[in-house]
């Protein structure tokens, strides 16, 4: 997550309060979800971000298969 | 947009081809379509920890450069941090690991509805756990 400073009006930031409380979120999270409506993810790019996570997916065997059910006691054992 | 959070479990889930619930997980990524993944930091240590210690080098640049531009970071603020270290001593003996509070406490704070995750714990947090269990 990137921090900004914005300056919004006082009504804008009136309605803006009233619709986080009204929806109990954070102001940031009406912001957020108000700047994917006006500017969504160029398809084309959230489409190369896919390609390279279905790249990766399934690329290791861990032989045991038990690597997420025991990470708590793995992440123990190693440096951080 | 829907909101998703991902937990370390599905992070893991994904990328090991001989977890039994690799599959499941897999096709719950794939149908997500184009909500939005999210998590936070403690979940990236986590993953990065566990990730390298059983898949190596390898596996940690899979991770970072393969699964976590997909995912947008939340951010952890000293008052989330504090709640969720509280409620994870208040919790002890439980098994639930701190990062895992932590989750709880976005996920609540967020208002998110749904995760990707293999860990029961997150359902504490009311969100719908996928795949489901």
């Amino acid at each position: 997550m990137i921090r900004t400073q914005i300056s919004l009006t006082e009504d804008q930031m009136r309605r803006l309060r009233a619709e986080a409380r009204r929806r109990g979120v954070p102001i940031a999270a009406v912001v957020r979800e108000a700047v994917e409506r006006a500017v969504p993810v160029d398809p084309g790019q959230q489409q190369a971000l896919l390609r390279r996570a279905m790249a990766v997916i399934g690329r290791f065997d861990s032989g045991s298969g038990d690597v997420s059910a025991r990470h708590d006691e793995i992440a123990g054992e190693t440096r951080w | 947009m829907k909101r998703v959070f991902v937990d370390t479990s599905a992070l893991l889930t994904l990328l090991d081809r001989a977890d039994p619930r690799h599959g499941a997980t897999r096709s719950a990524f794939l149908e997500l379509g184009d909500a939005e993944l999210v998590t936070h930091g403690y979940v990236v240590a986590e993953a990065i920890a566990v990730t390298r210690r059983r898949f190596g080098v390898d596996g940690v640049v899979a991770l970072l450069d393969g699964l976590l531009p997909l995912i947008a970071l939340l951010p952890i603020d000293v008052e989330l941090h504090g709640a969720a270290q509280a409620r994870y001593r208040d919790s002890l003996p439980s098994g639930t690991s701190f990062v895992d509070q932590v989750s709880i406490a976005v996920i609540e704070r967020e208002a998110i509805d749904t995760a990707l995750a293999l860990d029961s714990d997150l359902a504490a947090a009311g969100a719908a756990v996928l795949p489901a269990p």
